[in-house]
């Protein structure tokens, strides 16, 4: 939705020369290692990311600690009680412990937004590149069918496929998220590679008889890749708050599995919420600090580029 | 340039089509008959079957709920109404909240307020929605206990209309809110960047050495060019409001429709699913007709003669 609207404010703001830092499409490309140079100046975004790694570690190595099957283990007797002693984060309304949940739970939210991401990153890059270097009429045809994808409310669609296939795993629930993510992605560089397909150095390996495919990959998408890193960073973000959402709603992972979003279910409940915040408050920080960094990080990166591209790298 | 705008209005038939070609695709893959909540009908051909259902929904009949037992059209119409005032609050505070922020940010750029507005931008930003309306929860419901967390009642008929619209604004404050800023946030970055440009060019140099004085500069000259952006995305913005909109009216438990889909995906009532989906379609796509229609008029590309 971001991408779309970033588009159209860019088109009808070009005239003006009102683009803006959110504009990716009209800017020329940067090299990424002028780009993280860049970046290390920016103090605040090297904390950002150092904290990112450091909860990316916390979490993945403490998950470690904990089995999943003991954690969701019921114990009725210990409902609900308060942080401190053998359960660091105290317990939840089935008296499993949360400490484990989160650390699980988060590993679960992580490598599933991750997933998706790579996912409709592959697809939509791809078809970019494809569609932007052959153009003609399939060209049209995918702009078409992805603009009408981009209008619907997907978030909605998605909702609807989840509760239609009930029977999932998580793969199947990856597979459901990336639905429409790719389309997003698939448009942005699409136009790029239409830009950059133009440019001489593409038409002197056409000329040498170079593969289409060597050129598309070894050549276009390496002067792609500022745009590459910065928009698979933002849609990580999207994609972890996506799949933390579904969750959240009842329709992502089943109760039975740790994850983000159950505990942050409890929160509903006026009792739990007010008395026994432990349960979710931790959640709601973990990928509150999480999702911050992330984009802290990829804004930096924006930043970084514009930066360098005013400087005419 | 109205060839273009007509063009653009004749253009949303086809995208109808296809989004209810898009949705009958789906009821056929729910169990049941999702489109007229009973069991016949199924052995005619697939095209027999759409417009059937086409011509039953221009009647009204949208099919019976299974878990109310009564007909959709009623269920979702009583909603209805609720998520409309909703969807209107919630714009207009992001606005009200935007737009300042925004034009303060561009103007003082590199300020101490800039600086903090562009922090809260990120963190807005970074939270997912219902994350934000827990937190406001929390913070306005239960610790300040300043405005009521859930539900939407009504009162009753002898309460005079004021009380009755204060009732109404005191319960859509923290809903509302929440969306507010939640949204903002991409408004204030795109309205700010906008100002910052414009700030550079050149008729603003003129205008400030005729002597214009700087209030003027922005209100004429920088607002009316950077305030495009925004009003052209208007549009799209309802796109956004809908997938929000699900989130806090089940965080508030605020009876709009919203909360009526959530309740009918966990009790597998198809018929209401699919119409609420209609719904939702049907505002996107108007949404983004009156934005394309918005950014025909005024692009500058079009000179009117």
């Amino acid at each position: 939705m971001e991408e779309l609207k970033t588009e159209i404010a860019s088109v009808t703001a070009g005239e003006n020369r009102l683009s803006h830092e959110a504009n990716e499409e009209t800017k020329a490309v940067v090299d990424f290692r002028s780009m993280l140079g860049e970046f290390q100046k920016d103090k605040l975004a090297v904390v950002a990311l150092g904290t990112l790694v450091f909860l990316l570690l916390f979490v993945f190595v403490g998950s470690l600690f904990f089995d999943e099957t003991q954690v969701m283990q019921v114990d009725l007797l210990n409902r609900y009680a308060s942080p401190g002693g053998n359960h660091l984060l105290g317990t939840d309304e089935a008296g499993r412990d949360v400490l484990g949940q989160l650390l699980l739970g988060a590993r679960t939210s992580l490598v599933a937004g991750t997933a998706v991401t790579v996912l409709s990153g592959f697809v939509g890059i791809g078809l970019g590149l494809l569609s932007g270097y052959y153009g003609g009429i399939l060209d049209g045809l995918l702009m078409r069918f992805i603009e009408f994808i981009m209008i619907l409310p997907v978030s909605v669609l998605v909702l609807v496929l989840v509760s239609i296939v009930s029977e999932y795993s998580l793969f199947t629930f990856i597979l459901l998220m990336s639905a429409f993510n790719w389309a997003g992605k698939s448009k942005v560089f699409r136009n790029r590679t239409r830009s950059e397909a133009k440019r001489d150095y593409v038409r002197a390996s056409k000329t040498a008889g170079t593969n289409d495919m060597l050129i598309m990959i070894r050549e276009i998408l390496p002067n792609l890749s500022s745009l590459v890193i910065i928009n698979t960073t933002m849609s990580l973000a999207r994609n972890i708050g996506m799949e933390t959402g579904l969750s959240f709603l009842g329709f992502g992972l089943p109760p039975a599995v740790p994850s983000i979003g159950n505990l942050l279910r409890y929160a509903i409940s006026p009792t739990v919420f007010e008395n026994y915040a432990w349960v979710w408050l931790p959640a709601a920080t973990l990928i509150f600090v999480v999702l911050l960094c992330i984009i802290y990080v990829g804004q930096a990166l924006r930043r970084a580029a514009d930066a360098r591209q005013m400087q005419g790298q | 340039m109205w060839n273009r705008i007509l063009r653009r209005v004749f253009f949303i038939i086809p995208q109808l089509f296809a989004f209810s070609l898009l949705v009958f695709a789906l009821a056929q893959w729910m169990p049941g008959d999702a489109l007229t909540g009973s069991l016949t009908n199924l052995d005619n051909p697939w095209y027999i079957r759409y417009l059937q259902w086409v011509a039953n929904m221009i009647r009204g009949d949208f099919g019976l709920s299974y878990t109310y037992r009564m007909p959709v059209v009623v269920l979702v119409g009583a909603r209805f109404g609720n998520t409309l005032w909703l969807a209107v609050a919630s714009l207009l505070l992001t606005y009200l909240i935007a737009v300042p922020l925004g034009i303060y940010a561009g103007r003082f750029n590199g300020s101490l307020g800039d600086k903090v507005i562009r922090f809260f931008n990120s963190i807005s930003f970074a939270l997912p929605i219902f994350i934000v309306a827990l937190l406001l929860v929390w913070l306005f419901g239960f610790q300040l206990a300043l405005f009521p967390t859930r539900g939407m009642p009504l009162l009753p008929e002898s309460q005079t209309l004021l009380a009755s619209l204060l009732n109404r604004v005191h319960h859509l404050a923290l809903p509302a809110l929440a969306f507010a800023f939640s949204a903002s946030a991409s408004t204030i970055q795109r309205l700010r960047s906008g100002i910052i440009e414009a700030k550079q060019e050149d008729y603003v140099l003129t205008a400030r050495s005729k002597g214009v004085p700087e209030s003027m500069v922005y209100r004429k000259h920088i607002f009316r060019n950077s305030s495009l952006p925004i009003t052209a995305l208007l549009g799209y913005d309802i796109t956004g409001l809908i997938g929000a909109s699900i989130f806090i009216e089940y965080v508030f438990a605020y009876p709009g429709i919203g909360r009526l889909f959530i309740s009918s995906l966990e009790s597998r009532d198809f018929s209401v699913i699919i119409a609420v989906l209609l719904i939702y379609g049907l505002a996107a796509l108007v949404g983004t007709l009156v934005s394309d229609i918005i950014l025909t008029i005024v692009d500058p590309r079009v000179r009117v003669r």
